[in-house]
Order: structure tokens, then C-alpha cells, then sequence
């Protein structure tokens, strides 16, 4: 059976934290509970990882359990327990979710698991899996959405999809004046779905707003509905189409496809057909380790590019969203979760980018200016530590002087 | 005078057309017989030689669309469909066709669908049922699930499909796409459905 909060609470280490034993102690913690054949849901995972970024979870999760449940009575505490797991049923309701809902069903079985940083972490991983569309179904909604159906509008449309999207799929067709395009077609109605389940979510969150820790994870779950809702909003993604297309130059060896607008709508975009292999059918081919490199370094400059030229951040690099052309030119060919900083924020990175080389003093400053912790509560030595420790590891590759080699077992 | 077939064909045609205009600029409630009779240029008793009542016209008009959309669904076949899809295509051809009565169908639909109703519809209501149930008969048969269906099975899918009818003339999402995933889903279920049950044995 589950530990119930208040267990969870008196099994952690008390003063430990000080003394560097915590760390043990949690991850035996964490050993027994995950020796259960049933899987604990979120500490499962932390634990597998076995990286830094798990031991930082530990140490959040210990943070976490003993500064917040352990400052609410237990009428309290019950009460945010009843919310999170009503929230996470609500979840599992929403039938879109496909794949990480099994994960969450299993994290609500296992609740208080749950915490709230993980629970909205978890949504941030979600994708949508639409369900699949026959040809009938996508003639309909075509014949709506572009006034005539695909056999009319276009001078051929394959009636089998060829890829899948996040919430539809993908078809080749060919315009009447010759190009061959790619069409990605939305699951009818499933962009007002999800706003509407998302509304609901957020009722059944609300009343966690008398947690001091509400504003953070308000914040968070505000910013993970905007994602969504950009993700089924095509013609925002064909505006973003169109800027990176500008932003690219001929000898960045990257390509993006252009959109053809007089077929295109909010649930329907028509884009130039890219003909390369997908990331695994690249792999697959047994690529020299040069060729990998390149793409590699194609990667990371359209990254780069579209962040220092466009103030974007390409916020879901998967596999899934590039190709890989016989030329060596690489093909990017999503942009439904790109996020893009107001000034502000731009500010705030142009100084992560500065402490980067900085002492570790300037980075504590910078992460209390960016973020919603309070110096007391970096006050704690192992916390600081841990969060200095975390971002020079994540900044590595990027001061490292001359090419970084990510394969590199010290890195990892 | 005696009034020769073409002439009572043409008056006809002008009952259901002006009962069309009308039913769509007022609403079907609001319209009376007398208001169509006098829209067709014809005496108030007249209408009563051709449609019994407001009702029947309406299930003529929807009648005639109907047949109209059959056609067009067995042109538009797929080859190699799966059931669920040409499922899909019989409803979906028809809804385009009916279209263009939409704003008023909502109490016809009620007055001549509802599942409770079979058989005590008028005759051309219950000429649509028929009709349609036949095209679905068939498509479980030829794609062999369910050959012929049960009545309780048939009774299933026209729960449904009125169901989805009647979703559908007062569905306000843009181009009515919460009924395409509507009719998608529940088609699904239900092909699923007969799909899960033993097939019984000689």
C-alpha cells in the first residue's frame, strides 16, 4: 500500500540534510519504496534516471515534503491530497493524452507520490495522441476547411496518412501547379477539447492556491496550457514557419519548409513536402560518425539561431521534428512548441549567458533574481550547492572553448 | 379541369420549395400549411391533396436529399475501406446533403426520428429509416461482421445515428466538427462493439 504523507514525512531524514546524509537516506527511501512490484510513478522515475538531475529531485522532493505538507495540519494536508488526485483523475479522463497518461493512471494510484512540481512536470511531458483519421473523415473536414474536397483542391491527395502529428496527421498531395507538399490535418474539434479540459483542470487545481506554493505552480500550469493551446493553433505555427525561414541562412545547411497560405488554416497546414529520413531511419542507415557530427552541429545552430536572431527558444527538440537529407542539409519541420521571450525574459537570459563564466556568488544572484526562491530558502548551504552545481553542468557545453564532445562520460 | 401528372408534379415541387424558403426564414414551428399554400400560390385545401401535414413535407424534403446523397456515397466508396470508414461516408454524404435544412431540422428530427417513433413515423420518414438501415445492413455484411444484423443491433444504430442527427442540428462548433468526432467515435464503439461479440454458431 501507498505511504501516506504523514509516513513519507517521518521516514525522512530529519537533520541529515545537513550533514550530506541525506542524500543517502533518500535514495534508500526511495529503494524501498521502489522495490514494491507495483511501479511508484514519479520516485520510480527519479531514481532510474541516477543522474545529477535525479539527485537534485531527491533533494527537492525532501525540500518539498517537509517544507510544505509538514507546515499544514492534517485536515489540510488531506485536503490538497484529495485536490491533486482529483486533478490527476481528471487527467486520465481526457482520452487524448494517450501515452503519459499510463504513466500518471500509475502515479494516482501510488498518490501522495504526487507532488505538485512533479504533477505539473508531468503535464509538461504529455503529448497528445489523436486518434487516427480515415480518408472519409479527413475528405469531410477538408471539403470544410478549404472549401472543396482533396480530390477538387489538389491535383492528387493520398488518402493514407504518412505521418503522425501531435494532435492529427500528416498527408502528401501534390498542387495543381505541380509542388509537392506535405498537408497536416488536426483532429476535428480537438483544439477547443483541450482548452475546455484544461479550464476544468484548472477549477479543480484551484483550490491548491492557498498553498504557499500555488503561485509557482500556477505559473507553471498557466505556461504548459498557453503550449498547448499554441500547438493547435497551425496558423500561428505557419507564422512562426515563415520567420525562421528568414532567419536561416544558405550556409546554415538547414532547411524549413515553406507554407503554402491559400491551403492552409488554423487545423490545416499545407507546407513544402521535405523528402529526407526521419532520426531513426538516419541511424538506422549506419551514418560515419563525420556525418553525425554535422547534423549534430545543424541541430544545435538552428537552435542557437533561432534563439540569438529570433529571441525563440525551440522548446521540444525530438526526434520526431527533423530530417535528415541525402545533401547533408538538415530538414526542421515542427515548430508547435517554440517559445518565444518578452523583454524581460530576454534580459534574464542575456544574464544567465553572463554568469555562465561567472564566480559562484554572481550565479546565486542571478538564480534569485530569475526565480521564485527567497534567499532564505538558499539559505540552506546543500540546496545552494546543488543549484550552482546543476546550472554549471548545464552550461558546460556552452563555455566549454572548442567543440564539446556530449558523448563524454564526465559530462554524463 | 383534369390536371395532368407533369402539372401535379410541378405543384408539388413548388409546396416543398416554398415550404424550404419558408421553414428556413421563420423557423418550422412558426410556419403553418397556410403560410405554404399561399407561398405556392394554391388553395389552403389543396396542400392536403398532396402532404398530409407539415410534417410529411419536411420528411420529403428530407427524403429527397437523402436519395440524392445515397448516390453520391456509392461513387465515393473507397476501395478497400475499412467498415468503420464507409460507416462514415453513408452519414456524412447524407449530412452534407442535408445541409441546407439544417437550421430548421432540429423538431423535424424529433417529430420523425426518434428511435421510440419506428414505424409510426410517416410513410416517408420511415421510408429514410428503412433505407438507410438496409445500406448499413449491407455494409456489415460485405465487410463480414453481422450478417443480417439483429433487430436489437439495428435498433442500437439508429439510436445512434438519430442521436448523432440530432447533435448535429444544434451543433454550434465551427463547421459542425464536434459532430464529425462525434459520428467518428461512435462509430468506432459500435463497429468495436459488434466486432466483440461471439459470433454465433450454426
Amino acid at each position: 500500500m501507498a505511504p501516506t504523507v504523514s509516513e513519507l514525512l517521518a521516514a525522512l531524514p530529519a537533520e541529515s540534510a545537513r550533514t550530506g546524509q541525506w542524500e543517502t537516506d533518500a535514495q534508500e527511501l526511495l529503494a524501498r519504496l521502489s522495490s514494491r512490484p507495483v511501479p511508484t510513478g514519479a520516485l520510480h522515475r527519479l531514481w532510474s534516471v541516477g543522474s545529477l538531475s535525479a539527485r537534485i529531485g531527491i533533494a527537492y522532493l525532501v525540500y518539498w515534503a517537509r517544507g510544505w505538507f509538514s507546515e499544514a495540519d492534517e485536515q489540510q494536508r488531506r485536503l490538497m491530497e484529495t485536490h491533486l488526485a482529483a486533478a490527476v483523475r481528471l487527467l486520465e479522463s481526457m482520452g487524448y493524452l494517450r501515452g503519459a497518461i499510463m504513466k500518471l493512471g500509475q502515479t494516482a494510484a501510488n498518490f501522495p507520490e504526487v507532488v505538485p512540481d512533479e504533477f505539473v512536470e508531468t503535464l509538461a511531458r504529455l503529448h497528445f495522441e489523436a486518434p487516427p483519421m480515415h480518408f472519409s473523415l479527413i475528405r469531410e473536414y477538408l471539403h470544410d476547411e478549404l472549401g472543396g474536397d482533396p480530390e477538387d483542391v489538389f491535383a492528387w491527395f493520398d488518402p493514407t496518412a504518412f505521418a503522425a502529428a501531435s494532435l492529427g496527421q500528416v498527408h502528401r498531395a501534390r498542387l495543381k501547379s505541380g509542388e509537392e507538399v506535405a498537408v497536416k490535418i488536426q483532429y476535428p474539434g480537438i483544439g477547443r477539447t483541450i482548452r475546455a479540459d484544461f479550464r476544468n483542470l484548472y477549477a479543480v487545481l484551484f483550490p491548491l492556491r492557498l498553498s504557499r506554493e500555488w503561485e509557482n505552480l500556477k505559473s507553471q500550469f498557466d505556461e504548459i496550457q498557453r503550449m498547448f493551446e499554441q500547438e493547435t493553433d497551425y496558423e500561428h505555427e505557419a507564422d512562426l514557419l515563415r520567420r525562421v525561414r528568414s532567419l536561416l541562412r544558405e550556409d546554415d545547411g538547414i532547411v524549413v519548409p515553406r507554407v503554402y497560405p491559400e491551403f492552409s488554416t488554423r487545423r490545416v497546414l499545407t507546407m513544402e513536402y521535405i523528402d529526407g529520413r526521419n532520426f531513426y531511419e538516419f541511424l538506422a542507415s549506419d551514418p560515419p560518425q563525420e556525418l553525425r557530427n554535422q547534423f549534430g552541429a545543424k541541430i544545435l545552430r538552428g537552435v542557437a539561431r533561432m534563439l540569438y536572431s529570433g529571441r525563440m527558444e525551440y522548446a521540444d527538440p525530438h526526434p520526431g521534428n527533423y530530417l535528415f537529407l541525402d545533401d547533408a542539409r538538415l530538414g526542421l519541420i515542427d515548430f508547435g512548441c517554440v517559445r518565444e521571450f518578452n523583454g524581460q525574459e530576454w534580459e534574464y537570459m542575456r544574464l544567465a549567458d553572463q554568469v555562465s563564466l561567472g564566480t559562484d556568488e554572481q550565479v546565486v544572484e542571478a538564480i534569485l533574481q530569475g526565480t521564485d526562491f527567497t534567499r532564505q530558502e538558499l539559505i540552506d548551504r546543500d540546496i545552494q550547492d546543488l543549484m550552482v552545481a546543476y546550472c554549471r553542468w548545464t552550461w558546460s557545453p556552452f563555455v566549454h572553448p572548442g567543440p564539446f564532445d556530449y558523448g563524454d562520460p564526465a559530462h554524463i | 379541369m383534369r390536371i395532368t401528372a407533369d402539372a401535379k408534379r410541378a405543384t408539388g415541387r413548388r409546396i416543398l420549395v416554398a415550404a424550404h424558403e419558408l421553414f428556413s426564414s421563420r423557423g418550422f414551428d412558426e410556419t403553418t400549411t397556410r403560410d405554404i399554400s399561399r407561398r405556392s400560390a394554391i388553395a389552403a385545401g389543396t396542400l392536403f391533396n398532396y402532404f398530409s401535414s407539415k410534417e410529411a413535407i419536411a420528411a420529403r424534403l428530407i427524403a429527397d436529399a437523402l436519395d440524392r446523397a445515397r448516390a453520391e456515397f456509392e461513387k465515393k466508396r473507397r476501395e478497400g475501406a475499412a467498415l468503420d470508414e464507409d460507416l462514415f461516408l453513408h452519414v456524412a454524404a447524407g449530412l452534407r446533403r442535408l445541409r441546407r435544412h439544417r437550421k430548421y431540422l432540429r423538431p423535424v428530427v424529433q417529430a420523425l426520428f426518434h428511435p421510440a417513433l419506428q414505424g409510426a413515423a410517416n410513410r416517408d420518414a420511415e421510408a429514410v429509416r428503412v433505407r438507410h438501415l438496409e445500406t448499413v445492413g449491407r455494409l456489415f455484411a460485405e465487410h463480414g461482421v453481422a450478417d443480417p444484423l439483429s433487430p436489437i443491433d439495428e435498433h442500437l444504430y439508429w439510436t445512434l445515428y438519430s442521436g448523432v442527427l440530432a447533435f448535429w442540428t444544434a451543433d454550434s462548433s465551427p463547421h459542425q466538427e464536434d459532430t464529425l468526432a462525434l459520428l467518428d467515435q461512435s462509430l468506432r464503439m459500435f463497429v468495436s462493439f459488434l466486432n466483440a461479440k461471439p459470433k454465433e454458431t450454426a
